[in-house]
């Protein structure tokens, strides 16, 4: 039991900081402090794009990037610890990554588990300095919290695979270079034997992107239409009939790193309490703002904390359980009433985001509301909660059986 | 960083487990029917007897000299099973807090007594005090006049500690309580497992631990450790109550199935797990910060109290509900938790108090100027 760093960690947090500090870009950090829960400070999403990028190339090329990876993929095979370490230190700078989450954080295991030797050494370091973004194509218009009942079908044929189907809420699809999709190969077998995983070329003939507007006003994601689409065999992750297995994979990374990364907005409601509002009184003089921060607070230490116990039990050669599910439910719910709560602080000023701080709330206020739905629903997560961490018994299901058997409707 | 307790902690939970678990069914049963004010005597005996109230006293005074860290432990497996003995109030926080004491005479006179558990301590804190104690010279001696309302295991205690005010000056003092200041053992008291009772005191003599600055100091040091061994008591109580939920749903059925498996149920219990694991967090936060020194270990007190009061309080009301009519009856351990969680939501502090320390706390960090790194 010890909040220190260990020695060696210690010494690896100083190079970091050293590092970061000569290198990063101290220039652009108040637009990069504005990309906090999913904001968008910048004029055009090419200017996001090249100021993450730029970021990520210059740790690729001096050692800091995907620093768990091994380094024949372009990491430095260090540990879960050193990661947060980094990450601790890289501070606002660490929304940059934003762009490279999904292909670094989600798809980039599943290709280091699924994919041959000559992919992974192909494509893994183009992923790690950001030179190629890849997106993941799973959910469907009747497939979401039900991720197995994806209906996008994949058929064989002599040059190898034909996707036709439609993909939806797919994050960057608009600017991945490649996505991996998961599709339907069999139709008679129960739901979750009869998928299988491909990556596909975003600009492959028959790909069509639409941008969908989100609750902030954006288009991050998009709906994603597959007309027949040919892809080769050597691109299909697992086996045939195996997607499942092979899904799985990306998800139970998807959790960790949305759990872990998160910030929930404590910060930002603890400095506009702090200020005077314009009655000339600041908040935290009013009793029930500071019950409510330190409610918060206890939330945000317990979660850091909580990352910590999962380092923890992995420096001592354990995989933690489904409790690493926790984060990410109590993280999306208390930036969701953190947010209405600052919004109701600035009142009338709260309405319009006519400045920075404003605006902060009002990403923060769309965020929380996605973030409880991305990545695992609250409901879905309680569910993974109670049937893996406490052993209670999983829902009844009505989708047993060849999966077109399967009701979709009343 | 490294936020695991040792294989030798683990172990020694393992052996203490044993032993209360298999207590508990007597302790728990004769605490709530028997007279009252007793608690669990053949416990205290065997828990002297097997030296675990030794578990903090030095080795050079009897005892095994055992970290702060085991007493977290000790303090969550109490919490665990209802032991209806004051162990986290005299064992774990009020033999803690004599440690930095052990050259005054007084101390030592009174650390076998610990041991062996003829004596019981308890600290007065702010949630037993209506009005601050008073403290006054009487004749080249101390003296301390007050009464301290409800105090938690205050019907077993022979000792305490305080901090009281003489004019300007505050004093650590250590006093000695037998029957005649003790009020009347609380009828119908909400914890039934730990009796409490008013200490009445009047010019009652004391001995002087610190003074001034360093008296506020250490009071406010003990009091952070003693809020961290009861956050874990704590989180052993509600990891217990949502166990007992989880069997109990898995057990009984109704409308051909197992309650457990009823979406409403599980997302309950799930909600529970989720406070718990946030209590867990924060209670080793505060373990690992034991030795530091400053506001961290403030702050860590204060986030542990906080979330470990949320996580006892809904798992064992959450625990209450799953077991249905059968919780809300002396038939099942519900209402032991339900009681205890109450309790103990109170004292040491109310959760509204440690709410008000931590912010004010946070507000103090933020007028700093920040360290240059």
């Amino acid at each position: 039991m010890t909040l220190n760093d260990l020695p060696n960690q210690e010494a690896f947090r100083a190079e970091a900081r050293a590092w970061i500090r000569s290198s990063a870009p101290w220039d652009r950090l108040a637009k990069i402090r504005q990309m906090r829960f999913a904001g968008q400070p910048f004029d055009t999403e090419h200017e996001w794009l090249e100021t993450a990028r730029a970021w990520q190339r210059l740790k690729f090329d001096a050692g800091w990037a995907c620093l768990v990876w091994p380094r024949e993929y372009g990491g430095r095979g260090l540990s879960a610890v050193e990661n947060v370490i980094f990450q601790e230190e890289e501070g606002p700078f660490a929304e940059l990554f934003g762009p490279f989450m999904i292909g670094q954080g989600f798809v980039a295991p599943t290709l280091m588990a699924y994919a041959g030797e000559e992919h992974k050494r192909r494509f893994l370091p183009p992923l790690a300095r950001g030179d190629a973004i890849w997106c993941q194509l799973f959910s469907e218009p009747g497939a979401g919290s039900d991720l197995a009942g994806v209906r996008m079908r994949a058929t064989r044929c002599d040059e190898g695979w034909r996707l036709s189907g439609q993909k939806v809420w797919t994050s960057g699809a608009h600017h991945s270079e490649w996505g991996i999709v998961l599709v339907r190969t069999d139709l008679d077998a129960p739901k979750h034997q009869g998928l299988t995983m491909f990556f596909v070329r975003m600009d492959s003939p028959g790909i069509t992107v639409r941008p969908i507007r989100q609750l902030s006003g954006v288009s991050h994601f998009n709906e994603v239409f597959f007309d027949d689409v040919l892809v080769p065999d050597e691109q299909r992750l697992g086996g045939v009939n195996e997607g499942w297995k092979v899904a799985l994979t990306t998800l139970t990374n998807e959790r960790m790193t949305l759990g872990a990364s998160t910030p929930v907005g404590f910060e930002e409601v603890f400095e506009l309490a702090l200020r005077s509002g314009e009655d000339g009184r600041a908040p935290i003089e009013s009793e029930d703002v500071r019950l409510r921060l330190a409610e918060w607070y206890a939330k945000v230490t317990g979660m850091r904390f909580g990352v910590y116990r999962i380092l923890s039990t992995l420096a001592a050669g354990r995989q933690p359980g489904a409790e690493v599910a926790v984060g990410k439910l109590v993280g999306a719910r208390t930036t969701q009433d953190i947010a209405a709560y600052g919004l109701e602080l600035l009142g009338a000023r709260g309405r319009a985001s006519s400045d920075d701080e404003v605006r902060q709330f009002h990403s923060m206020f769309s965020f929380g509301a996605i973030h409880r739905l991305e990545g695992g629903t609250d409901e879905v997560l309680r569910n993974i909660l109670a049937e893996r961490a406490l052993g209670l018994p999983p829902e009844p299901r009505a989708d047993r059986g060849p999966f077109r058997d399967v009701p979709t409707a009343p | 960083m490294n936020l695991e307790f040792s294989a030798d902690h683990e172990a020694m939970r393992l052996e203490f487990r044993k032993l209360l678990a298999a207590a508990r069914p007597r302790s728990a049963f004769e605490a709530a029917r028997g007279p009252a004010g007793v608690g669990d005597a053949e416990l205290w005996r065997q828990l002297a007897e097997l030296g675990w109230l030794a578990t903090a006293v030095p080795e050079a005074h009897g005892g095994s000299g055992l970290d702060a860290l085991s007493l977290c432990v000790l303090a969550q497996e109490a919490g665990r099973h209802l032991a209806a003995v004051p162990f986290t109030a005299s064992a774990c926080s009020f033999t803690h807090a004599l440690l930095g004491w052990t050259d005054e005479p007084a101390v030592q006179a009174l650390l076998p007594s610990l041991a062996d558990g003829s004596a019981r301590g308890v600290l007065l804190t702010e949630d037993c005090w209506p009005r601050s104690a008073e403290l006054r010279d009487a004749g080249g001696s101390l003296v301390l006049s007050g009464r301290a309302r409800n105090v938690l295991d205050g019907a077993t205690a022979t000792h305490a500690l305080a901090l009281a005010t003489e004019g300007a000056v505050e004093r650590l003092v250590l006093l000695a309580i037998d029957d005649t200041m003790r009020g009347l053992v609380a009828n119908a008291p909400l914890d039934l497992l730990h009796p409490c009772c008013d200490i009445v005191l009047e010019a009652q003599p004391v001995h002087v631990l610190a003074s001034g600055e360093a008296a506020r100091q250490r009071w406010n040091r003990m009091l952070h450790h003693h809020a961290l061994f009861v956050a874990f008591e704590q989180l052993g109580g509600a990891e217990a109550a949502l166990d007992a939920a989880r069997r109990y749903s898995l057990q009984r059925y109704a409308f051909g199935r197992p309650i457990g498996s009823f979406q409403a149920l599980k997302h309950l219990m799930a909600d529970m797990l989720v406070s718990i694991d946030l209590a867990r967090s924060n209670c080793c936060f505060g373990a690992a910060a034991l030795g530091s020194e400053g506001d961290v270990l403030c702050e860590a007190a204060a986030v542990a109290r906080i979330s470990a009061t949320e996580a006892f309080r809904l798992c064992a009301s959450g625990s209450t509900q799953v077991h249905g009519a059968l919780g809300v009856t002396w038939e099942s351990d519900c209402h032991l938790y339900y009681r205890r969680a109450q309790a103990l939501a109170g004292s040491p502090g109310s959760l509204h108090s440690w709410k008000e320390r931590l912010v004010a706390l946070l507000r103090a960090r933020a007028h700093q100027p920040c360290a240059p790194t």
